[in-house]
């Protein structure tokens, strides 16, 4: 049977086409401004929950700091952890836990700034589905990705049993089978739902106690080289969410609309305004949570908690998956 | 004695050395930060062992989905084989449409048949017995219309109506091309089933082939275990090549130029 | 006069295929029973086809053909024929090749069993009653094709061009067998072929067919009697008469061209 050695024989081909890239590609100099270009990649498509980077692009913050920014949109099957930690490019974001994961595997990535201090993320049913809260997710159906941290969290955290579904793409499924459950971003799907005559309710994911950080990561490698770069980036980055939750994010939605085919105006405004409203950029001041701001001890918190679930296979030291040099100052 | 039976055996061995030897090599090559992206071999065989109750569960699961499919698939397949063999009408008014369905990319029908039909089993089943399906009713039907006329004339000097031809000539002398249509269709069937769970893979009761094991060591960024799932996956496909290939001789050696020893 | 009424009758059989191309153009014969009748003729002549229309196998497109005066589509085990390959069923062993016309007439198996060894007996292949047929030489897939033609014990045997693909001992070995088979049997026989001292061993009457369109040239009696041996090729009348035939075949040739 041929097949097994046409997969290693094509990935052995394209890893050689890999191996010769440079690092420094991942910051090259635009000849004509002199501007230093880099990358980010999103995680989805354009959406309010990518607002601060656009409107830093959008307001010229990232021109004032030397940078010049290339948007990279995501989509369904994107991976862009890999992609940082393979050199393509040098910036983009995820989650805390999932980037310890990857760090934990020898993926050379790392933490540079929060994106958001707690996650939206939330199980998504209809109205009038009997579920009310988390723990009555005993013995059912969640439609989300195989391999989510969060997943073996909720059983462990309240006992029950959870069966797992593989998320598929669209609102389809969700639409015509008013059992399913499914996660969704508690910023986008109910809206859009709701939009379409579907009722739906939540439940914030944070709730259990699962709350990690929404963070900005960078190509490990590319941090040490170039530290200047990437201190422009991360603080032209937070100001330009700091505007975008502040001011008005016309300039980062009307570049979003045009990026984004399904993305309509009334959407950007729910997400954006449900973003503030639940603080999950800023995070509580009392907290001592800000814009940007990472709290080690809450890390290592959350570092436990994934080593308790059997995530994390050893205890992994902070050094090794987050650095705090580019932080901004405490307020 | 035992050598001459291991004699046929060193090429692929060689072979498969060079070729692990090219997987170190390779390994050397990459810069290291991008080292995570191959596993190194010993890396993989450890995370075999790591895992290897994940895997056997998986592997189980995704054989019980491909075998499914795979039966029902031929079964149907020879059935409309048999009724496009009849005329060249049926096979006219019945051919566009089945190109049609042979096009339909199975991993953007796969969402909707979750949809029709439920996740799990039933979905993986479907998806197996859509990719392997073809395969087995065009070969066979084939076979069935390329009968050698000489036999054919003979049958009508016997005065054999058309099911004592079917039953005595046709279908025998398809078998061939029936097996050929088998052999493909069952290195498709295991990919069927793993690609399958992809989008309708269900983790119930120990449930989940390894398109979804695959999907869990993708999301943790588990590479050695990612490529034990893939190498596990491959080993199938193995499995229901050789058992084919068992039949197929069983059936036609005894009988088949293609079985005939060749003197070099 | 025939002694006898007339097996098979031909009048005026013509062939068309499709609306221009007439390949026999009005043959007439009449054959009686127990009759051994050789067809030759150039390349083209038609005489392939002749034989198929007696079979039933190619529809007659004018004229009569009558065979113990019915028309072949009428008839079932009367008539056997017997193709230039053996065409056995690769994957069917010997006995399971000649009881094939008799499985597909509905007989049952102890009656099958008994027909297949006396009619392997009579081509003396009994020792090969399981062998498969591409363990078989050429002649001998060829006795097994007799021997299934044989099995419904037939009073017409067509036969086209069946040795041609052999040597020549082989073919000479099969000649005789097949007199033999005759003089248990006594079926009547059309036999076509290429070799002229084939056919003036075998047949009491050749027909020399012309082509284009195929018509019989000519009728020769070869009134050598039965049962033939081996030693009947040395013959110088049998040299004489082979020699005739292909002489007049050569003219028949020169015709045409």
């Amino acid at each position: 049977m041929k097949s097994p050695s046409l997969i290693f024989i094509s990935l052995v081909f394209a890893l050689f086409h890999f191996a010769g890239c440079q690092r420094s590609e991942l910051a090259t100099t635009d000849q004509a401004t002199s501007l230093t270009k880099v990358q980010l990649q999103l995680d989805w498509f354009p959406e309010p929950a990518h607002g601060g980077f656009f409107q830093a692009a959008e307001k010229g913050y990232y021109a004032e700091v030397g940078l010049e920014v290339e948007i990279i949109p995501g989509g369904p099957g994107g991976r862009p952890i890999p992609k940082v930690a393979a050199g393509q490019v040098a910036f983009s974001m995820g989650r805390s836990d999932d980037i310890m994961l990857a760090v934990q595997e020898g993926l050379p990535v790392l933490i540079v700034a929060a994106l958001m201090q707690h996650d939206p993320q939330a199980i998504l049913l209809h109205a009038s589905h009997p579920v009310n809260k988390l723990a009555d997710l005993d013995g059912h159906a969640i439609m989300a990705y195989p391999g989510s941290a969060w997943i073996p969290y909720l059983k462990k955290h309240y006992g029950i049993e959870i069966d797992l579904l593989p998320m598929s793409y669209g609102l389809a499924r969700f639409v015509a089978d008013p059992e399913l459950i499914q996660a969704c971003f508690v910023t986008d799907e109910p809206f859009r739902l709701e939009q379409q005559g579907t009722a739906v309710k939540t439940l914030l994911l944070s709730d259990s106690g699962y709350d990690p950080y929404r963070v900005i990561v960078a190509h490990g490698p590319f941090v040490a080289e170039n530290p200047a770069v990437v201190r422009a980036f991360v603080a032209a980055s937070l100001r330009g969410w700091a505007d975008y939750i502040n001011g008005d994010p016309a300039p980062a939605h009307e570049r979003i609309g045009r990026e984004n085919d399904h993305m309509t105006p009334a959407q950007m405004e729910f997400s954006h305004s449900e973003m503030i409203r639940r603080r999950f950029i800023t995070g509580d001041l009392q907290e001592g949570e800000s814009l940007g701001s990472l709290d080690p001890q809450r890390l290592d918190g959350h570092a436990a908690l994934l080593l308790e679930v059997g995530v994390l296979s050893a205890p992994l030291p902070r050094e090794r998956y987050v650095t705090f040099e580019f932080l901004p100052h405490s307020p | 004695m035992l050598s001459a039976r291991l004699k046929p055996l060193w090429p692929p061995l060689l072979t498969g050395v060079a070729f692990i030897g090219l997987w170190y090599l390779a390994r050397e090559i990459i810069a290291p930060e991008r080292k995570f992206m191959l596993p190194s071999p010993h890396a993989v065989w450890i995370a075999f062992g790591e895992h290897h109750e994940a895997l056997l569960s998986a592997s189980f699961n995704t054989v019980i989905g491909a075998l499914v499919g795979f039966f029902a698939a031929t079964l149907i397949a020879s059935l409309l084989a048999i009724t496009l063999s009849l005329s060249g009408l049926i096979r006219a008014a019945l051919y566009p449409y089945l190109m049609m369905l042979q096009m339909m990319p199975i991993i953007v029908i796969s969402p909707i048949l979750v949809l029709w039909v439920g996740a799990g089993l039933p979905s993986v089943a479907t998806i197996t017995f859509l990719i392997s399906f073809f395969p087995l009713v065009v070969n066979t039907t084939q076979g069935l219309i390329s009968t050698d006329r000489k036999l054919v004339e003979l049958f009508t000097m016997y005065r054999a109506d058309r099911w004592q031809e079917l039953r005595y000539l046709r279908i025998p002398a398809a078998l061939p091309y029936f097996f050929t249509g088998l052999r493909i269709a069952g290195v498709l069937a295991p990919i069927g089933a793993i690609v399958g769970d992809f989008s309708a893979g269900n983790s119930a009761g120990n449930g989940g082939g390894l398109g979804f094991l695959a999907l869990i060591y993708s999301a943790r960024f588990k590479m050695d275990a990612l490529f034990a799932t893939v190498l596990s996956g491959c080993a199938l496909g193995f499995l229901f090549a050789g058992a084919i290939a068992l039949i197929s001789r069983l059936s036609l050696s005894h009988w088949h130029e293609s079985y005939e020893k060749v003197d070099r | 006069m025939e002694p006898s009424p007339p097996f098979v009758r031909l009048q005026a059989l013509r062939k068309k295929f499709g609306a221009d191309s007439l390949v026999i153009d009005g043959i007439d014969l009449t054959v009686a029973p127990g009759e051994f009748v050789a067809v030759i003729g150039p390349s083209g002549c038609g005489k392939s086809t002749l034989l198929k229309m007696i079979a039933g196998l190619s529809p007659v497109s004018s004229g009569q053909l009558s065979i113990a005066g019915q028309s072949p589509d009428a008839l079932d085990s009367e008539l056997a024929y017997v193709f230039q390959e053996p065409t056995l069923l690769p994957w069917l062993n010997v006995s399971a090749n000649v009881e094939l016309p008799l499985r597909l007439r509905g007989i049952p198996a102890e009656s099958r069993a008994k027909t297949v060894t006396r009619c392997l007996a009579q081509v003396r292949l009994r020792e090969k009653a399981t062998a498969f047929p591409r363990q078989l030489s050429g002649g001998q897939q060829m006795r097994v094709s007799l021997a299934r033609a044989l099995s419904l014990s037939p009073r017409l045997l067509l036969l086209d061009e069946p040795f041609g693909a052999l040597d020549e001992m082989t073919r000479n070995h099969l000649n005789e067998e097949l007199l033999r088979l005759r003089e248990e049997a006594g079926w009547t026989a059309f036999f076509v072929t290429h070799s002229v001292a084939e056919a003036v061993f075998l047949a009491n009457r050749i027909v020399i067919m012309s082509a284009n369109p195929g018509r019989i040239a000519h009728l020769v009696e070869i009134e050598i009697p039965y049962p033939r041996r081996p030693e009947t090729r040395e013959d110088p009348s049998f040299q004489q008469r082979v020699a005739h035939v292909t002489q007049l075949l050569r003219s028949v040739e020169s015709k045409a061209a």
